[in-house]
């Protein structure tokens, strides 16, 4: 018991680090691919903690509760995971945080910060569904959701190449990437202002970043439990996702959410149907 | 003595009813009522504490007069269906009424050898269904205090019509406990049918054309329903010889049972308006408030779902049981597509009944012991959830004078204590750690090695959040320069929405203590091995877990945390408005936005016409089931 | 290095920048534009170009003020939240520029909001707007260290 405390508080401090450095070095590789010099590799951190002590800027009570619940939520499923817990439970602790940080975008009365909520809700649409699919191919290949039962199977990779492929989506998806950088306009992109961060300003922007942060660390420590053999080959594989997500990022323009619904749901069950036949037909 | 108890829980709620048709007196008939409920509330937590189930109970000094009442009332009340058909020119329900009467008549008169059977049959799942009746109905009814005073008020209606409503109410809850205490199967029947009829009262109490066509379109269904529930059980009597439902699930042989059990199960469809029959429900929505909440989300459609769980024990096993599985699950998933195009927030409510009793009889028909355990688990939050939502969504409409989730932006300010009792009903019912989600968790678990329904619930659940998501944030969307004002709540109304909301999250935080004291007994009586244990708000398989303390600790830890900083702005910070791009900020002009409904591919009128084609399919597909 | 002084270069290393075009002749604006490209790249000091004033630390205006238009600037002006630094670009921002006698114009941004760098020319070059974006980064600096102060001293 005493060492599983110790587990969860060492993963819930460690996260944002891992999450902030490698939002660096997103930022980083992302000037290096427009040809710029781009931000020191601490920016991120440099941006968090300046948040953090600008003034409060409030709009209304709702908003600093959410910002708050988001923050929370993510760290509990972080911890949850850290300590081998049920994985559709942390998929759905991560989806309460969610649903706090849209209705506090929605409860604002900017036009802007609700547009970018309703797109955010989109793509919640997009990428839930897959990743209950990836925890139930999961169970599939394995016969539990618990994380200790499941790390037990060392080359998971192996048996799900197709969930894999979807996990990359969901990152994707998740980090408001481009194509799906619907919901916040990341970038120099500035049509939407922000979208559904419009409203969330200084201390309260940086408890959503570093949320953010949490959950990047979620899946792709969702990725690297694929190979659970040697966590550190499992690690190396969910950073190449995280290089390949950046790239993608770079090279591909903005779709528009009825695209985005059609090509991950129908992306979403083939592979999800094509994988688990693959699950019946290697046994 | 334990026999008369329930005997008087089944009778009482009846001649209570039938004394309140004579009370004219507001004030009286008021007081009378409210003893009433609270006898009725005070019988079901006696039972609760004294019976020891599951047992059969009987009492031979009445069970002849009973049953010769209910023999005749069975007649009555299908004579008095056929006399409200022709005067509403409805013939379907004509042609269901003669349609049970003739099989009736030759069932009751040259088929049943008379034969004394046990007069009631008791479990936990009997115990759950009635606390809910009585605790929930109770509730509602005392709700219907305030309401109908308003409603009356703003219709115009003179003189009275409430003793008529509350007598129906009342005779609808002494109906309710026969259905789920019945041993007698023609019993259970009769019992099916006076619901079937109060709905029908209920639904078109205000007398207007529209309520009558929809009241007309919930009998016919209904009493379609009823016809198959009494050719089962005329099945069920031709090949086993018995009507007494203790014999029936003792049945050893199961060879013919499959047939007998189609028609049921069609009958529980029908009742919980699944789909194709889902139009009836929608059409019910133009009730008065409380019916809704009490008759078409909490308790009679839940009826539906009491007899599937009931007879699941004799389909367990089946192909029969895996095709229930499926058509439940599509049910889930398309009321969950419907619901996204609406706004009408009755509507959005509607849907997600038919979604989530979907979701149960999806659970009842993968048939594993902790499906079994998950079914009945959602049967007890959704009962109290829904209803309170359709409580609020009742108060609501009667302030602001509509029901559209788009006319509910900012009542956080208008009505605040609604509004946030609202909003935690709804994160009752869509969020972690409370008892439906836990729930829905449970169910994905079991149904994770049938791909189809695991998937078709991974995409349903998703729905739910984005319409429930999006409902919540219109609730609270405000400004600190928003104009505010108190609330005014009638106590009647207050006292049910306040018991309810405590009673949701009470139920949540207890969930453990609740399945083992309730949930798991039944899951024995019906004879299965117990996968899953709870300790102390952590309920796990051998699969995973699902633990709720960490959440609402996190919950908490959010509640104290923003108060803190909320507090600490008020001297360093700025309210500010929101931005709207350097535009001087009115609050009046508003610049709200639609919520995006999905209308280029999700049209409610065509998506339905696929809808029903696909489940008319699948329920011929049961039926092949059956009778392979 | 304690905390104190970790915020205090945060606040110099990750200025975030909202630029504001104040009916402007574009001239000073695709100036600033020219910042963000590969050749001079502003966020290698970490100043990101930010669409939303309530995210934004430094204001950067070009053009005159107008009647039209000083209320937008004050507005998104109190959307920032404190600390924050204005810049003024180009000669129109500072003082009016050639159109500082027209009818409908106030003169320089500086009759409305408090201004606190000046980067002249018409248009400004990119290397003087960046040098200003620097020195509008150090002012940020010290302007947190002084609500530091006033913050105690409203306890």
């Amino acid at each position: 018991m005493i060492k599983e405390i110790g587990i969860f508080i060492v993963a819930v401090i460690l996260a944002p680090l891992i999450g902030g450095f490698l939002s660096g070095i997103d930022r980083k590789l992302t000037a290096f691919i427009q040809g710029r010099y781009g931000p020191p590799i601490w920016q991120p951190f440099y941006d968090v903690i300046k948040l953090l002590y600008k003034q409060r800027l409030l709009v209304n009570d709702f908003q600093v509760f959410s910002a708050y619940m988001y923050l929370l939520s993510a760290i509990l499923s972080v911890g949850l995971f850290a300590i081998k817990g049920d994985l559709l439970m942390i998929l759905f602790i991560m989806s309460l945080g969610l649903v706090f940080y849209i209705a506090g975008a929605l409860s604002t009365k900017s036009p802007y910060s609700q547009v970018g909520a309703q797109r955010e809700l989109m793509q919640m649409l997009a990428y839930e569904p897959m990743l209950i699919f990836f925890a139930i191919a999961v169970y599939n290949v394995t016969g539990s959701f618990n994380l200790a039962q499941i790390m037990t199977h060392g080359k998971l990779l192996l048996d799900l190449p197709l969930m894999f492929i979807l996990l990359g989506l969901v990152l994707t998806i998740k980090l408001k990437k481009s194509p799906f950088d619907l919901s916040a306009s990341e970038h120099a992109h500035q049509e939407l202002v922000r979208g559904i961060l419009t409203d969330y300003s200084g201390p309260y922007l940086a408890l959503i970043h570093i949320a953010d942060w949490y959950e990047l660390v979620l899946i792709l420590a969702m990725i690297a439990i694929l190979w659970s053999q040697n966590l550190v080959i499992g690690a190396l594989i969910a950073l190449a996702t995280f290089f390949v997500d950046i790239v993608i990022d770079n090279i591909t323009a903005r779709m528009t959410v009825k695209w985005m619904l059609a090509f991950s749901w129908s992306i979403s069950i083939l592979f999800t149907i094509v994988n688990i036949a693959y699950i019946y037909f290697r046994r | 003595m334990q026999s008369n108890l329930l005997l008087l829980s089944i009778i009482f709620p009846i001649i209570a009813g039938i004394i309140v048709l004579f009370l004219r007196q507001s004030s009286i008939r008021k007081a009378f009522i409210a003893t009433s409920l609270g006898v009725i509330v005070l019988l079901s937590l006696i039972m609760l504490a004294t019976l020891k189930v599951p047992d059969i109970f009987n009492s031979p000094a009445y069970y002849n007069g009973m049953d010769v009442a209910i023999k005749i009332g069975d007649f009555a009340l299908l004579l008095y269906v056929l006399y409200i058909s022709f005067k509403i020119k409805e013939w379907r329900a004509t042609f269901f009424a003669v349609l049970q009467l003739v099989p009736l008549i030759y069932f009751e008169f040259f088929m049943l050898k008379e034969h004394e059977v046990a007069m009631f049959l008791v479990d936990e799942l009997s115990i759950i269904m009635n606390l809910i009746i009585s605790i929930v109905g109770s509730l509602i009814a005392l709700y219907a205090f305030g309401y109908m005073d308003h409603h009356e008020e703003e219709k115009h209606v003179s003189p009275t019509r409430q003793p008529r409503f509350f007598a129906i109410i009342l005779i609808f809850l002494g109906a309710m406990n026969g259905v789920v205490f019945s041993n007698n199967l023609m019993w259970m029947y009769f019992f099916w049918e006076v619901t079937t009829l109060s709905s029908f009262m209920l639904i078109s109490h205000d007398q207007t054309e529209e309520a009558i066509r929809n009241a007309a379109r919930a009998l016919w269904i209904n009493m379609m329903g009823g016809v198959t529930l009494l050719l089962g059980i005329i099945f069920i009597y031709t090949n086993y010889n018995t009507i007494s439902l203790v014999d029936v699930l003792s049945i050893k042989d199961t060879e013919h049972i499959l047939l007998p059990m189609f028609f049921i199960a069609f009958a529980a469809f029908t009742k919980s308006a699944q789909l194709p029959f889902q139009s009836w429900l929608l059409g019910a929505m133009v009730a008065p408030t409380p019916v809704s909440a009490l008759l078409h989300s909490s308790t009679m459609v839940k009826a539906g779902i009491y007899v599937l769980l009931r007879f699941s024990p004799l389909f367990r096993n089946t192909l029969l049981s895996d095709f229930i599985a499926i058509y439940g699950a599509f049910t889930f998933l398309a009321t969950a597509f419907l619901a996204i195009s609406q706004s009408n927030a009755k509507r959005i409510l509607a849907y997600s009944t038919v979604s989530n009793l979907g979701l149960m009889i999806a659970s009842i028909g993968i048939n594993t012991s902790s499906a079994i355990a998950a079914a009945i688990l959602l049967l007890i939050f959704h009962a109290v959830s829904k209803a309170l939502l359709f409580l609020c969504v009742g108060t609501i409409e009667q302030h602001i004078g509509s029901r559209d989730i788009e006319d509910m932006k900012g009542l956080v300010n208008r009505m605040p204590v609604t509004a946030t009792i609202t909003f935690i009903g709804i994160l009752t019912i869509m969020a972690a750690p409370f008892g439906m989600l836990v729930s829905k968790w449970l169910i994905i678990e079991v149904a994770a090695n049938q791909i189809w329904i695991s998937g078709i619930l991974a995409i349903g659940s998703a729905l739910t959040v984005l319409y429930y998501t999006r409902w919540i944030g219109n609730l609270l969307s405000g400004t600190y320069f928003s104009k505010r004002s108190g609330e005014h709540i009638n106590t009647a109304i207050g006292i049910s929405l306040y018991s309810l909301t405590a009673i949701a999250i009470v139920l949540s935080f207890t969930i453990s203590t609740l399945y083992n004291m309730l949930v798991m007994p039944q899951i024995l009586n019906m004879k299965m091995d117990v996968a899953l244990k709870a300790v102390k708000g952590y309920l796990y398989t051998s699969n995973g877990g699902f633990t709720i303390y960490p959440i609402f600790i996190t919950i908490g830890i959010a509640i104290v945390l923003s108060l803190i900083s909320i507090r600490k702005s008020t001297r360093i910070a700025v309210k500010t408005t929101p931005y709207t791009a350097g535009l001087t900020y009115a609050e009046e002009d508003g610049y709200d936005v639609r919520n995006y409904y999905l209308t280029t591919f999700a049209t409610e009128g065509i998506l339905t016409k696929y809808f029903n084609y696909i489940s008319v399919v699948l329920i011929a597909v049961i039926l092949g089931g059956a009778i392979l | 290095m304690g905390l104190k002084e970790f915020v205090e270069k945060s606040f110099k290393k990750s200025p975030w920048v909202l630029h504001y075009n104040c009916s402007s002749c574009n001239g000073c604006d695709i100036e600033i534009l020219a910042c963000m490209t590969p050749l001079y790249d502003m966020e290698r000091f970490g100043m990101v170009n930010v669409g939303n004033p309530k995210h934004a630390d430094i204001l950067v205006v070009t053009g005159t003020v107008n009647h039209k238009n000083k209320e937008v600037l004050k507005n998104i002006y109190d959307q920032m939240p404190e600390p924050k630094v204005v810049v003024a670009v180009g000669v129109c921002a500072a003082t009016g520029g050639i159109f500082r006698e027209a009818y409908n114009v106030l003169g320089g941004i500086d009759k409305v909001i408090p201004v606190d760098v000046y980067v002249p020319g018409c248009p400004a070059k990119p290397e003087a707007i960046i040098d200003g974006l620097y020195k509008a980064a150090e002012i940020l600096k010290e302007k947190y260290e002084k609500m530091g102060k006033a913050e105690e001293v409203l306890k």
